[in-house]
């Protein structure tokens, strides 16, 4: 009798895990549909197969070099677009895109140096929430820096500056070399705050030859909406940045206009 | 329909978006209801369904032709659902009632249990978690593939590229341990 129900034990005991772990997994679920914002996170990570094949193979000579896959197809066809319209030349290489937390506010940056290269950094978000217009501003504000920073005025300008910090630095050691470090390093540090005041304004400059370039590749009704759509998503288009005019800025001298001051409303209950 | 996906598989391997597009929408929700049954999280279940579309298309070049895109696909992210799991060690995470209700609601059509039956489930289901996370990797990989995918023990060999003896000594020794460590637990 025991011995029975010893073997019945050893022969329920497996099928006890079994069950167990059935149990533990679940059954087999059914179709879990995802959102189209998935796809959208998706394809951003995919870049381009042509270009990840290239890498693969080329991977051994160029190990550090930055592929254009970072850049989502969507913002490489708008890019096409606005270089097609502007009638600039330009590859796909030039453009670089990285994606930042939620909160970042989408941003272009370009070489101070004039190097072709455009910089475009976006919230992690933009793949769903971005508007074209927003996009084609920043876009065509960073082809247009790129242009106008390559225009020989302001290579010299840069030529001039770069000498100004040459000289402070000559200043500098010959003072030291002579025994009168109070006299060379203020005269110095006055040289270096002028090139960096200098080189601030000369940015400016830039920017605004570069808005007045995309009015005329996109027009002023599109460039106002997509600079009020950036406002609209930037929690300070009034701040300005280093070399840099203010959301705010750009858009009362492009639109006339002005951004509404966004009031935090408190809901009274009761 | 064959056809068509094979010209799909074709352009998609050409670096064609829309043609992997396509590919998503008829075989993403399948492979998410597999993360999900494997992870029982749907955060990193979705996770794991975009990282193997994104390893499917960077080794779609390499796909042969003729072959069917679910089976292949399914084997991408099997491997990679494990990996990404024991990577986060899923296993040491303790299993919240919301996690369970909603895995409940989702694997059952009878969405009514009782707090208390509820409650019981998770105690049992922590049990086996515990008892998986005392398991070796591989033991872990293929009691996962066995019972939270449904594979038979020629499937596994496939997916993890084992003989199958291996994989038949490997489960065998998984359920001994695991035996061993839920009847350590009832005493």
């Amino acid at each position: 009798m025991k011995e029975q129900n010893f073997g019945k034990s050893k022969q329920q005991e497996p099928l006890d895990l079994e069950k167990r772990l059935r149990a533990y997994y679940g059954p087999q679920l059914r179709e879990q549909p995802l959102s189209q914002a998935s796809w959208q996170n998706l394809r951003y990570r995919l870049g381009s197969q042509i270009d990840t094949k290239r890498r693969h193979h080329f991977s051994w000579r160029f190990p550090r070099k930055r592929s254009q896959a970072h850049v989502p197809l969507f913002i490489l066809d708008a890019f096409a677009r606005i270089t097609y319209d502007a009638h600039v030349p330009s590859t796909p290489s030039m453009l670089h895109c990285s994606m930042k937390p939620q909160d970042h506010e989408p941003a272009v940056h370009t070489s101070w140096f004039g190097r072709r290269k455009i910089r475009l950094v976006l919230p992690l978000t933009a793949v769903t929430t971005m508007e074209k217009t927003e996009l084609d501003v920043l876009l065509a504000t960073g082809l247009a820096r790129s242009i106008c920073a390559r225009k020989p005025t302001y290579t010299l300008g840069r030529f001039l500056l770069a000498s100004v910090v040459l000289i402070a630095s000559l200043v500098l050691i010959l003072s030291w070399m002579h025994h009168v470090p109070l006299v060379g390093f203020p005269i110095a540090i006055a040289l270096c705050i002028s090139v960096v005041w200098l080189i601030h304004m000369q940015a400016r400059s830039i920017a605004f030859h570069a808005d007045a370039l995309i009015v005329l590749w996109l027009g002023r009704g599109h460039v106002c909406n997509g600079l009020h759509a950036l406002a609209d998503h930037s929690r300070k288009p009034r701040r300005r940045r280093w070399g840099e005019p203010s959301l705010a800025e750009r858009i009362k001298r492009i639109c006339g206009t002005r951004v509404e001051v966004k009031d935090n409303q408190l809901t009274l209950v009761g | 329909m064959a056809t068509c996906e094979a010209e799909l598989i074709e352009s998609a391997a050409h670096g064609d978006q829309e043609a992997f597009r396509h590919l998503w929408e008829t075989h993403h929700a399948a492979a998410m209801a597999a993360a999900l049954r494997l992870c029982h999280q749907r955060a990193l279940a979705e996770e794991i369904t975009q990282g193997a579309f994104l390893l499917a298309w960077r080794g779609l070049p390499r796909f042969q032709k003729g072959n069917s895109f679910r089976p292949w696909l399914m084997r991408i992210l099997y491997r990679h659902a494990l990996d990404v799991m024991e990577k986060q060690r899923t296993y040491l995470h303790s299993i919240s009632l919301d996690d369970a209700l909603e895995f409940e609601v989702r694997s059952s059509s009878d969405s009514h249990m009782e707090q208390a039956d509820l409650q019981e489930q998770v105690a049992q289901r922590e049990e086996v978690q515990q008892a998986l996370a005392q398991l070796s990797t591989e033991q872990r990989r293929v009691i996962a593939l066995r019972y939270g995918a449904d594979l038979t023990e020629v499937d596994i060999a496939q997916v993890f590229g084992w003989p199958i003896g291996t994989v038949k000594s490997r489960l065998n020794r998984a359920r001994e341990r695991l035996r061993e460590l839920l009847k350590d637990g009832e005493r």
